[in-house]
């Protein structure tokens, strides 16, 4: 069988040592624009501003927009939207100018993730995302909220609390939109798993988003985040690792994000964050 | 997009009402699952699964000479069974409901909720021969009547460590949000309302502190306890465009979790 959808989309790795913030917003650029396969690409509108490729099965419509422009040498304005407009997130990410900055992009038809860290010291990563959560199994119409992002520094530069968690992200929500520490289910599992298989190999499950639709008091399951994967919180930060995702051989290569372990969110829980690093 | 393999497998539902002893639920499962490619294994009342593409099989034998209780042996592909065994008791004019398919039977008693369990695990991601230890199974009591007092996370799974099948941990993964906390099993629906559900990851004991990943129990799944009722149907999406009928089991839930079984 054919991975699952929110594995089965192209995908751009690229990694730059950066000197300033254009630097970096170069290398997105090429990736969304000339890297990624033509009918994955991203259309350029101009002023930094980048469209994804539309979803529209059944007349859903999604899509998502990612604006980034240089607020700095240092650091780099990121605004993502969904196809409505509405604005999911406006933040910074970035320090690119302090003495050669280690960037790492991966980046896909409904997925864009940026690392960054200080090179060769004991930094920490520095993360920037705008993703699209896929509903598979229900209908894409059945999940109209599906754009999900995060930034290590919001708009007016101040860090954002919790920006290392891996189940900090925004979204749209039952109060417009909103930074949630929670929107991530994790694998509560009483014992530890070693990161393997039975069958030898790693390990992983879908990072799945939650949300208080409109109104609602209640939480509901937006989608799986395209391209992203918990692995075993055993894997140290920026370890590779190679995935079965599909069981006609397919393997993936995914590497395990700058982001706490779940463990540190909440006692019981466990596993680390992972983006996908090729197709 | 494919249906996920965990829930492929062709789910067959029977209903064998006012039983009369437990002979009958013998009987009535006979007629049924050799029908769809299961085999006498020694005659009535022992059988063999059919074998998939990569020689694996379970193998269940049942005793009825109590009358008022149905025994199970249980066996997996390398003729490792757990010897405490498997018991439902039966009343004259109890209602049984059964759901098969190629690689698994569950068996409810809805008169006292007592079920038993054969399933093997299918190891998607991976290749159906990735590893060994690939059955697990439940149930409300064993041979001699004693009760396991199980949850949906604990499913007798075989124990390298212990070289025997047992249930000495959950092995039935959970997955929760940390701001709702423990009893807050994910949250339920979608946005516009589609069914939330979870496969069973279930982990095994490959040695001392050694816990892995083995596989998903085939067409079953995790819903949101406080949504749903022991013996609901429920309907959940498999696919886009294809929903299928999930029945509510009684197994005690836990974390905020029950477990449903494909109807249809």
């Amino acid at each position: 069988m054919a991975p699952p959808s929110h594995l089965d989309t192209s995908v751009v790795w690229d990694s730059i040592l950066s000197t300033e913030t254009q630097d970096a917003i170069d290398m997105i650029h090429t990736a969304l624009t000339a890297t990624l396969p033509a009918a994955d690409r991203w259309t350029d509108l101009g002023g930094g501003l980048y469209e994804s490729p539309t979803q529209d099965p059944g007349g859903a419509n999604r899509k998502m927009s990612l604006q980034i422009t240089v607020q700095s040498a240092e650091y780099m304005n990121w605004v993502v939207k969904d196809a409505s407009g509405t604005t999911i997130h406006s933040g910074r990410v970035g320090r690119f100018n302090f003495a050669g900055v280690e960037v790492k992009l991966s980046a896909g038809p409904r997925h864009v993730l940026l690392q960054t860290k200080y090179f060769n010291t004991v930094d920490t990563w520095q993360t920037a995302a705008a993703v699209m959560c896929d509903p598979f199994p229900v209908d894409l119409l059945a999940a109209p909220t599906y754009v999900a992002a995060k930034t290590s520094f919001d708009a007016s530069g101040v860090v954002v609390t919790n920006y290392n968690h891996p189940d900090n992200w925004v979204m749209r929500d039952n109060v417009g939109v909103s930074t949630f520490d929670k929107r991530l289910a994790m694998l509560f599992v009483s014992t530890s798993p070693d990161g393997l298989t039975s069958g030898g190999s790693h390990f992983h499950v879908a990072c799945e988003m939650i949300t208080q639709p409109t109104s609602a008091s209640f939480y509901a399951n937006c989608g799986k985040l395209t391209q992203f994967a918990f692995v075993s919180q055993q894997h140290p930060i920026g370890a590779v690792i190679e995935i079965p995702i599909g069981d006609d051989g397919e393997v993936g290569e995914f590497e395990v994000l700058g982001l706490v372990p779940c463990s540190t969110v909440g006692a019981g829980f466990h596993g680390r964050l992972a983006v996908r690093r090729s197709f | 997009m494919p249906i996920p393999p965990h829930l492929n497998q062709v789910a067959y539902h029977l209903e064998v009402p006012a039983v009369a002893n437990a002979a009958a639920i013998v009987t009535a499962i006979d007629t049924a699952i050799l029908a769809i490619g299961w085999t006498y294994n020694g005659g009535t009342g022992y059988y063999k699964s059919p074998v998939d593409a990569y020689g694996r099989f379970v193998e269940i034998s049942f005793d009825s000479s109590g009358g008022t209780n149905l025994k199970a042996t249980l066996k997996d592909h390398l003729g490792r069974s757990y010897v405490a065994g498997s018991r439902i008791n039966v009343t004259a004019g109890h209602n049984i409901e059964i759901w098969y398919s190629s690689f698994y039977i569950i068996i409810l008693n809805r008169g006292n909720d007592h079920y038993m369990t054969i399933q093997k695990l299918v190891l998607d991601p991976e290749d159906g021969d990735a590893h060994l230890n690939d059955m697990v199974f439940s149930k409300t009591l064993q041979h001699d009547g004693a009760s396991d007092n199980l949850t949906v996370r604990q499913w007798f799974a075989y124990s390298v460590e212990a070289s025997a099948y047992n249930v000495a941990t959950p092995v039935v993964a959970i997955f929760e949000t940390a701001s709702l906390g423990a009893g807050t099993f994910a949250c339920g629906m979608t946005p516009i309302g589609a069914r939330e559900w979870w496969p069973m990851l279930v982990f095994g004991n490959d040695g001392t502190g050694v816990v892995r990943y083995r596989g998903k129990i085939p067409n079953m799944v995790l819903v949101k306890n406080s949504l749903v009722a022991a013996y609901q149907k429920i309907p959940i999406s498999i696919n886009e465009g294809d929903t299928r009928t999930f029945r509510v089991l009684p197994i005690t839930a836990t974390l905020g979790a029950r477990c449903a079984i494909r109807e249809d």
